[in-house]
């Protein structure tokens, strides 16, 4: 078997192999791992792991082992991987010492933030507290919080790189900030468990990132439009294609995840994701140049004349400057690499 | 309590309604719960209700539910005596059901002293957010339920700088959410989150209050706020011991303002909104000493300073309340002077 990412690992590892030394041996517990985070951290720990003879296991949580072992045989299979089936929320804790806890379990599906806000902001809370209470109680010592660019609220148009230092929120009367609320009680749970037990938290907000694993038919405009020049275009932009937005791709997201666990600052948040802003019309024709510059691109709707975009985009400078982190991927390679590993993975089964 | 003091705490409910109470009538023979009801918003809104059966014969019945429910008849004991007001022992953690006939919820459980929140962090976060959980899904069972109040923190805001316009909820500010400092500031924000998942949800009739600062009688003076300490110093004769240099701006509301704006919030309110109430006129501390002082005929004196605030900013916290106003035509009734002078009586009387 081939793995896919193997040149995406090396990629990792190459720009990761002073962080490892810390870990052999260790047991890792790993929350979401099946997620698109999820797939990346375990990915590049088992890539790690077999690289350096670390030693080192990773016990993961998942709602479904059954769902996890289909799609991601290779990954459930390691001898590495031990599944844990439960829910973050009243999961029984699994017997023995965890020096590292990652909590990457991430409910950003807009569909249940309208269907089921209350499930998905206890999911994130409730689930938090209970993976903080784990960490504490089997020995934990670092603990990663994969919090969320959505913390700040809506980001203000003239702003046009969010730093950590802003000190916005979204607006709690609105059942839709119910993921960005959510995560913010889980950082201050963070805080809490740190002052209180003195466990390491920390805490990387993300943004927006493409790459292998990312689905093609969710919520994500990258995604989308990856997946409509693959099956031929048009590629379609809903809306008028003015907000802007940036990606960074998940080999890096993998460095940074990895880098902020083990040499971050405890409870200092760490804005991840790129400060290479697009706007959405512009995303979308760069898809098509990426991929297939014959495609058209249907955009739905006319800007309004003189409105200033929406952004979602993150000012990376602390973790730049703190922890040496680096946009090493850009964008057309990023969505080659993305269409590539989908490609190869609908041929070769989902090895 | 003498006949004088309860007069007089009538006579402050009369003024903060005003003559024309029809906007209060849908809760005419009415079952109204308060949960965490025995503090000071609860013993307030519940003074009122006592003026509304009396004077205007609206004969609602009140329900205080609150795990403190005998020490209501120390603070308060000639509304603890009353046959239309009901004490509940019970606390909104482990809450399964809510009086069945309650038709209209007032939830104001959640202390807002720090120094409980730190004695125990983790708990005071889950007391506030899985509590207002707890109500939230209780009443969401009453047959008979028309709306729920859900009492939030002007707190919710952060810290509004010096040159920042007064709070409006239209502001969507905030605060580093990975500090415990903002401990309680966040789990109200979370637990306004609760509610408009649960309206949203569940299309539970909630709508939220978000409270600044308030005076009146029933307020305990051993809180860690400077109205209560300054007015707890004066009590003593002095002198009042103002921490830092005294230009920390506030504003206060008296306590039957609240209660009524409670009232009407609870009964016009938009469904799904979050209301500032507190008064929108700001005062130094400084000043504030001062007029607590002049109530007083042997004046005590001020001590500026007692703490030093050395490279602490310049702070305010004052609510717009246009939105409260627009909607249900509410306004500030009693004014500082007038909210200060029947303060230092009600306790000089006690």
């Amino acid at each position: 078997m081939t793995n896919l990412l193997a040149s995406d690992l090396d990629h990792i590892l190459d720009r990761t192999h002073d962080l490892w030394n810390e870990i052999g041996g260790q047991r890792i517990f790993i929350t979401g791992g099946t997620g698109f985070f999820g797939c990346w951290l375990l990915e590049s720990l088992i890539a790690a792991g077999d690289r350096w003879h670390l030693g080192t296991s990773a016990v993961v949580l998942t709602r479904s082992p059954e769902a996890f072992r289909d799609r991601e045989p290779r990954l459930a299979a390691h001898p590495g991987i031990q599944l844990l089936a439960g829910d973050v929320r009243t999961f029984a804790f699994p017997g023995g010492e965890f020096q590292y806890v990652v909590h990457a379990a991430t409910e950003a599906s807009v569909k249940q933030a309208v269907e089921a806000p209350l499930e998905m902001f206890t999911t994130i809370v409730e689930g938090t507290r209970r993976v903080l209470e784990f960490a504490h109680q089997h020995g934990a010592r670092k603990f990663l919080l994969t919090s969320s660019g959505a913390v700040y609220g809506r980001q203000p148009s003239e702003i046009t790189h969010l730093a950590e230092e802003y000190a916005g929120g979204p607006n709690p009367a609105d059942p839709t900030s119910v993921y960005g609320e959510g995560k913010r009680s889980a950082e201050l749970l963070c805080a809490l468990y740190a002052k209180l037990y003195g466990i390491e938290c920390k805490i990387a907000r993300c943004f927006a990132f493409v790459g292998p694993h990312l689905p093609l038919d969710s919520h994500f405009a990258i995604g989308n439009f990856i997946g409509d020049a693959m099956r031929g275009g048009p590629v379609r932009v809903n809306g008028d294609g003015t907000p802007r937005r940036s990606y960074l791709y998940a080999a890096d997201l993998a460095i940074w995840l990895w880098t902020i666990l083990f040499q971050g600052e405890n409870c200092r948040p760490y804005n991840v994701g790129s400060e290479r802003d697009v706007d959405i019309a512009e995303l979308a024709n760069q898809v098509v140049r990426t991929l297939n510059p014959g495609l058209r691109v249907e955009i739905a709707r006319e800007p309004v004349p003189g409105r200033l975009p929406e952004r979602y985009v993150p000012s990376t400078k602390r973790a730049q400057a703190e922890l040496g982190l680096r946009e090493n991927i850009d964008l057309s390679e990023a969505i080659a690499r993305t269409a590539r590993w989908h490609k190869q993975r609908a041929i070769s089964g989902s090895v | 309590m003498s006949t004088s003091v309860i007069d007089a705490l009538q006579n402050d409910c009369a003024g903060s309604a005003g003559a024309d109470i029809r906007d209060l009538l849908p809760l005419r023979g009415a079952h109204i719960l308060i949960t965490g009801g025995t503090g000071f918003v609860g013993t307030w809104v519940a003074q009122m209700v006592a003026y509304l059966n009396d004077c205007h014969q609206f004969g609602i019945k009140l329900t205080l539910l609150s795990p403190h429910a005998s020490e209501f008849s120390s603070r308060a004991p000639h509304l603890a005596c009353r046959a239309d007001v009901r004490l509940f022992d019970g606390d909104v953690r482990n809450l399964a059901d809510l009086p069945q006939e309650s038709e209209w919820v007032i939830h104001a459980a959640g202390s807002p002293d720090s120094r409980i929140h730190f004695s125990n962090p983790v708990r005071t976060m889950e007391t506030i957010v899985s509590g207002t959980q707890a109500v939230l899904n209780a009443a969401s069972r009453l047959t008979p339920l028309q709306r729920i109040l859900s009492l939030s923190s002007g707190l919710v805001y952060g810290p509004q700088r010096w040159e920042d316009a007064p709070l409006s909820e239209k502001v969507f500010s905030g605060f580093d959410c990975a500090n415990p400092a903002g401990l309680y500031a966040e789990s109200k924000r979370a637990a306004e989150m609760v509610a408009a998942a649960y309206r949203s949800q569940f299309g539970l009739p909630v709508l939220s209050a978000r409270l600044f600062a308030f005076i009146g009688p029933f307020q305990l003076l051993d809180r860690p706020w400077a109205i209560n300490n300054f007015l707890r110093d004066a009590l003593r004769g002095g002198p009042i011991r103002v921490q830092g240099n005294g230009e920390t701006v506030r504003s206060y509301m008296y306590g039957s303002d609240l209660a009524y704006w409670l009232l009407r919030l609870l009964v016009s309110g938009k469904i799904g909104a979050a209301y500032n109430v507190g008064s929108p006129v700001g005062i130094s501390l400084k000043d504030l000493a001062v007029k607590i002082a002049e109530c007083f005929p042997r004046r005590p004196s001020i001590d500026l300073n007692t703490l030093p605030a050395a490279g602490i900013p310049r702070t305010q916290w004052l609510p717009d309340i246009t939105m409260a106003r627009t909607d249900c035509d509410l306004r500030v009734q009693t004014n500082l002077d007038q909210a200060i002078t029947r303060t230092v009586a009600w306790h000089t009387r006690q």
